[in-house]
């Protein structure tokens, strides 16, 4: 298994496209970056103003924290493009490229190939929000210094700077989680399809059409969103809240392994059975 | 002899249709075995099911004695396959290629293999060069050098001079024979181009609307058929009443080149060559057709 792997990261780290993710997301926290360092103060202004009349605010609430929250909030849109650009080809690609004929006529089983890819699309899922983590925060100490940090959810809290690094590393460790999920839906896709296009549209047409769902407030949808992997997406921001709600996000986190389990158990049954006609 | 594949009753359907129905062969050691049949005949379908590319919905795969979906990784393990286009990871080396697919046959440490298979293939000196920058037959070239990687006992090439240049379709007849020959490999050859096929292939299978038309040694097959004449002698109209008298059953025409043609088993024909010669006509020319492409066009 361990050599299955290591090809797939060869072939996968032999193409162009591979790297694409690490420049969008490089390109991306940069411009955030610079577009907070020159303009924040006005954004902070604009957040805050509302509650001006009854807070005061002391210190810079402009920091490297804050801004890697803001980075982490919109970057969970792009993310999921990325991973599924990735992880929509790797079994579709193969059977698009005619390169399957070469591997499965192979002494290799099927399970276990398949078993290296979805390993190998997880790994690079986590590299890139690892890559993600390390550029935010760490770029963010370049333009700014650490200082406390607020956070609006259903409350305000105020979070002490010696209390926040753990919660940057648990919510970007939830967050691979969270887009392994994406990359386990594109890797579905893909084990149906022999054009690695399809497997991105039809990831990305879910995770939108569920994310509407997930926040429609009506009472049809209430019953569905707890099974929905959408409504959980977002529960990295659990771990900046105060307390912790540790229920909720072991309940999310249950949630998420489920699905990624599903979704890879399902691809299995296809692939395995498949007949490789391309 | 010893068998090598014997497929028993081999079927498959695609929706409604019929690919493949109740096919069934045995090639034994040391065959080239020809597989033949007009586009859409079932010849790859066939030959995936057998490389377990593709499941059968019905009969048997046996591979050196085994039974295939029992013994698929130490089956695979001894077929070298080239099946159809040879597609490889064109954004890498020949050498990374190989080196890739050896590891997926297990094996390491293999960089002395993949350089003597490229020499064999006449592309060492394009090791490096990414499979981007190859001709077609190159690719096919580098398709036989793949097959040969783990040293099959068996190898299957499924239409290998598809989109070959006469250059490149000489040399893989060539390499085929000395695949055979040489390196005692035996060969399952499935191609529609039926020149190629007649020159190399000493045992065929041709399968037609997914049914199997006729098996058995090339030789005779084709001994068995009718031989189409071609003759031109001294005296053409001497000659045509001399043999409308010695063969009154067979229909000798002449035309207007002074050609004369019939259609007569293979064993009349030393006979017409001895009838004209005692009745001191010469024999200017005597050709026989009866190849391949008859012989598939008849059955197909």
């Amino acid at each position: 298994m361990r050599n299955l792997i290591q090809l797939e990261f060869r072939k996968l780290f032999s193409r162009g496209v591979t790297y694409v993710g690490f420049i969008a997301i490089m390109l991306i926290v940069l411009i955030i970056q610079v577009g907070m360092f020159v303009e924040g103060q006005k954004l902070l202004d604009f957040l805050v103003k509302s509650m001006a009349d009854v807070f005061m605010f002391e210190g810079n609430l402009i920091n490297s924290y804050s801004v890697s929250y803001i980075i982490m909030n919109s970057l969970w849109i792009h993310i999921p493009i990325l991973v599924a650009i990735v992880a929509g080809d790797m079994v579709s690609g193969e059977a698009g490229r005619g390169t399957f004929r070469l591997l499965l006529t192979r002494p290799v089983s099927r399970t276990k190939l398949l078993t290296a890819k979805f390993i190998t699309a997880q790994v690079y899922t986590s590299m890139l929000v690892v890559f993600l983590m390390i550029l935010s925060l760490g770029l963010g100490r370049l333009f700014w210094k650490p200082g406390d940090m607020m956070v609006i959810m259903n409350t305000i809290n105020i979070l002490d700077m010696n209390d926040i690094w753990w919660r940057f590393f648990v919510a970007f460790g939830y967050g691979v989680i969270s887009m392994w999920v994406v990359a386990a839906l594109a890797f579905l896709f893909s084990s149906m399809s022999t054009n690695s296009l399809l497997p991105i549209v039809s990831s990305m047409s879910v995770l939108i059409l569920f994310t509407i769902l997930s926040n429609f407030s009506l009472g049809i949808f209430e019953v569905i969103k707890p099974f929905l992997f959408t409504s959980y997406l977002s529960g990295w921001q659990l771990f900046f809240d105060n307390p912790v709600d540790w229920n909720q996000i072991f309940r999310a986190t249950l949630v998420l392994l489920g699905h990624i389990t599903a979704f890879y158990l399902l691809a299995l049954q296809i692939f395995t059975r498949k007949d490789i006609t391309t | 002899m010893e068998k090598i594949l014997e497929v028993q009753h081999l079927s498959k359907v695609f929706g409604t249709v019929k690919a493949v129905q109740d096919v069934s062969f045995t090639v034994y050691k040391g065959d080239i075995y020809g597989f033949l049949g007009p586009n859409g005949s079932g010849k790859s379908t066939t030959i995936r099911m057998v490389l377990n590319l593709i499941k059968p919905d019905g009969g048997e795969v046996l591979l050196f004695g085994k039974r295939l979906r029992d013994d698929r990784h130490a089956v695979l393990s001894r077929i070298g396959a080239l099946i159809e286009r040879p597609d490889f990871y064109t954004y890498l080396s020949a050498f990374e290629n190989l080196n890739i697919l050896a590891r997926y046959s297990g094996i390491r440490h293999q960089k002395e293999r993949i350089m003597e298979l490229l020499e064999i293939v006449h592309l060492a000196d394009r090791a490096h060069d990414k499979v981007k920058t190859f001709s077609q037959g190159m690719k096919q070239r580098l398709g036989i050098a793949q097959t040969l990687l783990h040293d099959p006992d068996l190898i299957i090439l499924d239409e290998p001079v598809n989109g070959l240049d006469p250059q490149g379709i000489k040399d893989m007849r060539e390499m085929i024979i000395r695949l055979n020959s040489e390196m005692g490999k035996t060969l399952i050859v499935s191609s529609h181009i039926l020149r190629e096929m007649e020159l190399i292939s000493n045992r065929m299978i041709v399968i037609s609307k997914g049914k199997v038309v006729v098996e058995g040694e090339v030789r005779k097959l084709l001994e068995s058929e009718e031989q189409q004449l071609i003759l031109m002698a001294s005296d053409a109209a001497k000659a045509l009443e001399v043999l409308r008298m010695a063969f009154p059953l067979l229909n000798f025409e002449r035309n207007r080149l002074d050609e004369i043609h019939a259609t007569l088993p293979a064993t009349s024909i030393p006979l017409v060559n001895e009838s004209l010669v005692k009745a001191g006509i010469g024999v200017k020319q005597l050709i026989t057709r009866n190849n391949l492409e008859d012989f598939f066009l008849q059955n197909t």
